[in-house]
C-alpha cells in the first residue's frame, strides 16, 4: 500500500470539498488569546488557605468514590443485560458460543492490560502480552462468525490504542498522554467493562460446550 | 491550499529544519518576535485540523489556541527527534480528544434536559443533504479510522507524519485508511451516480 493522492479518488475529492470546509484561520484572534492565558498563567497564583483545603480533599475523595461506584459498580450490575450479544449468521451455535467464550476471555485480558497502562504499572511482559492481545484482536475482528457490531466497534477501537501502546516508546510522556486521552475519549475501559459479563460468565459459556 | 502544496509544506527540507530549530532556539531564549513568526508558521495547519474534526470555528479556535499554549509551556522539552510540526500536532490530537470529551459530555447533560436528538457540536440546521451524508458517515467511522482518514486524505498528512503523531506503526495508518476508505465507499455508494462524475 502507499500513499495515494486522495485526489484521484472522486468520493474523496467530495468530501475534502464539501465535508467541513475550514474557513480562514482567525490568526489575530487566536494568537490574542494565547497571549492572554500565558500572561494569566505566569501570574502568581494564591496559595490555597487552610480553609480552602478541606473542601478541595473531600472533592478529590468524592470525585476518587464516585469513579469507583460508577466503575466497579455499573460494570458489575450493567454487564449482564449489556453483555456481549450472541452472532448471528450461519455459524452453528457450538461455535457461535465458542466465539462468545473467546471474546469474552480477550476482553477481560484487555481490561487488564489497559488498566496496568493507565495505573502505569506495566510488567516486564507488557510489550509481549499487548502484542499478543493486538493479533488476537485482529483475529477476532477478521472472524465472519463476529457480526455484533457492538463487538466489532469496540475491537476496532481496542485494535487501535494496542497499536499505540506497542508504539508508544516508554519515555515519552507525550505519547503515554495522548494514548489515556484516546482511552478515555472512547470511553474504552468502561465499554469493556460493559461488554465483559460479570460472574465468569466466559467460563459458563465453555460449560454449555 | 492544494493537496501537493499541503504535503510540501509538511514535509520541511534540511534546511527549513535549520531554520525551525533556529526559531525554536530564539523562543526558548525569549525572543518576543519568534513566537509570533512560530505560530504564523504552523497555526493554519493546526486550525484547519482541529476544524476538519469538531466542524465548529469557535471550538476549533479554542482548541488551536491551547494547542500553542501547551506547545510554548513544552517547548523546553521538545528534543527534536521528530520534526517540529509533527509534535504540535501531538499536541492538537491530544487536546482536541480531551476538548471533545469535555463537549460530548455536557451536550449529552443539555439532550437529557431538552429530549433533542443532535448530539453533536455542529449547528446543522440549514445543513443541505449532501453535506449531511457526508457528516453522517464520516462521523460513523469508528474514530481512529476517521482521524486518521481526515488527517490522510483530507488534510494531506503523510503516513509517516500520521503514525508519528498518533504513535503507530506506518502499517496500521495505512491499514485504518484503507478501512475508513472501504466503509466510506460502502456508506456512500449511492452518492456515485449523484454526486460524483
Amino acid at each position: 500500500m502507499t500513499d495515494h493522492d486522495p485526489q484521484d479518488d472522486p468520493l474523496t475529492s467530495l468530501i475534502r470539498d464539501e465535508f467541513r470546509r475550514p474557513p480562514p484561520t482567525p490568526r489575530d484572534e487566536i494568537w490574542a488569546g494565547i497571549r492572554a492565558k500565558r500572561i494569566a498563567q505566569a501570574a502568581p497564583r494564591p496559595h490555597a488557605t487552610f480553609h480552602h483545603r478541606p473542601l478541595v480533599v473531600a472533592g478529590w475523595i468524592t470525585g476518587i468514590a464516585a469513579a469507583l461506584v460508577l466503575g466497579i459498580g455499573l460494570g458489575r450490575i450493567m454487564a449482564p443485560t449489556t453483555a456481549v450479544s450472541p452472532v448471528a449468521g450461519s455459524s452453528s451455535p457450538e461455535s457461535t458460543v465458542a466465539l462468545s467464550a473467546a471474546t469474552v476471555q480477550h476482553l477481560s485480558a484487555v481490561e487488564t492490560l489497559l488498566t496496568s497502562f493507565r495505573t502505569g504499572q506495566e510488567g516486564e511482559s507488557f510489550a509481549a502480552l499487548a502484542r499478543d492481545l493486538l493479533t488476537t484482536t485482529r483475529l477476532l475482528l477478521d472472524t465472519k462468525a463476529m457480526t455484533d457490531r457492538k463487538t466489532q466497534a469496540l475491537l476496532e477501537d481496542l485494535e487501535f490504542v494496542l497499536a499505540q501502546i506497542i508504539q508508544a516508546p516508554t519515555d515519552r510522556p507525550v505519547d503515554r498522554d495522548l494514548i489515556a486521552d484516546g482511552l478515555n475519549q472512547r470511553e474504552l475501559l468502561p465499554r469493556l467493562r460493559t461488554a465483559i459479563p460479570a460472574g465468569g460468565t466466559s467460563l459458563r459459556l465453555l460449560g454449555e460446550l | 491550499m492544494s493537496d501537493s502544496t499541503r504535503r510540501q509544506k509538511a514535509s520541511l527540507s534540511g534546511t527549513e529544519r535549520v531554520d525551525q530549530t533556529r526559531l525554536i532556539d530564539r523562543v526558548l531564549a525569549r525572543d518576543p518576535n519568534a513566537e509570533r513568526e512560530l505560530y504564523d508558521q504552523h497555526v493554519d495547519r493546526i486550525y484547519r485540523l482541529a476544524y476538519r474534526m469538531v466542524g465548529d470555528a469557535d471550538l476549533a479556535s479554542d482548541y488551536t489556541q491551547d494547542t500553542f499554549v501547551r506547545a510554548f509551556d513544552r517547548l523546553a522539552g521538545f528534543r527534536g527527534e521528530a520534526a517540529f510540526s509533527t509534535w504540535l500536532t501531538s499536541i492538537a490530537i491530544s487536546v482536541i480528544y480531551n476538548g471533545q470529551r469535555k463537549v460530548k459530555r455536557i451536550r449529552s447533560r443539555e439532550v437529557a434536559l431538552d429530549t433533542v436528538q443532535n448530539v453533536g457540536t455542529e449547528d446543522r440546521s440549514n445543513t443541505p443533504l449532501l453535506q449531511e451524508r457526508l457528516h453522517d458517515a464520516v462521523n460513523d467511522l469508528p474514530e481512529g479510522y476517521r482521524t486518521v482518514f481526515l488527517m490522510h486524505d483530507v488534510e494531506g498528512y503523510t503516513h509517516q507524519e500520521i503514525a508519528s503523531v498518533l504513535s503507530v506503526r506506518e502499517g496500521t495508518s495505512k491499514a485504518q485508511l484503507s478501512r475508513a476508505r472501504a466503509r466510506l465507499r460502502l456508506t456512500l455508494a449511492d452518492l456515485a451516480g449523484e454526486w460524483i462524475a
